[in-house]
């Protein structure tokens, strides 16, 4: 009985520690497969903007976001980091562009939708000559 | 017969038998979590600094279309005239780290127009071939090696 008895134990006290390693490494290993997924995401969307020559429009289209303001445009993932609406985002990728005709600067921000930011990126592209 | 105590029956052997496969695929997925982890971060690492440099490379072509010449923006330019194309070849590169660069080469026309010949990322680093055989020539005796009296 006694023995029973500190079998329990040490195996209790044992699978709670495993279990928060378990708990520690699932959250480490959704946090990577987050970055990545972002990362990919931000290199499309930089890829995309430099091929369209800066133009939002034309980016939107590609990626399926959407122009949101004047120079920012925005794509939506869900929490399998497809592009969705609004309503079911769980990240979002917004891309700010800015500068003149012949080089065009776009900043790239992929952030959860509480507004942790997982990528930033500089990129630049040349403008579309007249 | 009197049995007291603890005694190493079938349960604590199970015991061990199941803490030992539990600690052992715990570490497995930690370690695992963690590499993934670390590949990750260096993968964010490197695509910064592609993109860094990728944005330096095209500030400074823009600038030589411009027509600026020498250093530009801290980059060395390399240029040649070409007769076959009848154009400025153009090469310099963006460091990236230590052991990379964005290695970049355009055809730079009269017209102020330009075509791309390489736009890659490479290593940085001086390739040293190590030529040194450390074994005796026969010149020095064994004691002088050694440093024996």
């Amino acid at each position: 009985m006694m023995e029973m008895l500190v079998v329990v134990v040490i195996f209790a006290v044992c699978s709670a520690a495993c279990v928060k390693i378990f708990t520690e490494a699932y959250i480490t290993a959704n946090n990577a497969r987050d970055l990545n997924s972002a990362l990919l995401a931000a290199k499309s969307s930089a890829e995309c903007y430099k091929a369209v020559s800066g133009d939002l429009n034309a980016w939107s289209s590609i990626t399926g976001g959407h122009v949101s303001a004047a120079e920012t445009a925005v794509i939506f993932y869900d929490k399998e980091w497809r592009t969705s609406d609004e309503s079911e985002a769980a990240y979002f990728l917004r891309l700010t562009s800015s500068g003149t005709n012949s080089l065009l600067s776009g900043n790239i921000a992929v952030c959860g939708i509480a507004g942790e930011e997982f990528v930033s990126l500089e990129v630049a592209a040349r403008g579309r000559e007249e | 017969m009197n049995k007291s105590g603890i005694g190493v029956g079938s349960a604590s052997i199970v015991l061990i038998f199941a803490v030992l496969c539990l600690t052992i695929f715990t570490l497995i997925t930690y370690m695992s979590a963690n590499t993934e982890m670390a590949l990750a971060n260096a993968e964010a690492e490197l695509v910064k600094s592609y993109y860094e440099a990728d944005t330096l490379a095209e500030r400074i072509i823009d600038e030589l279309v411009s027509g600026a010449s020498g250093n530009v923006l801290g980059a060395e330019i390399k240029s040649e005239w070409d007769w076959d194309m009848l154009a400025d070849i153009t090469e310099f590169s963006c460091p990236m780290s230590e052991r990379k660069e964005l290695y970049v080469k355009i055809a730079l026309y009269e017209d102020n127009s330009y075509d791309i010949l390489s736009w890659r990322m490479r290593d940085a680093g001086e390739w040293e071939t190590d030529a040194a055989l450390p074994v005796w020539t026969g010149e020095d005796s064994i004691e002088q090696i050694t440093g024996a009296d």
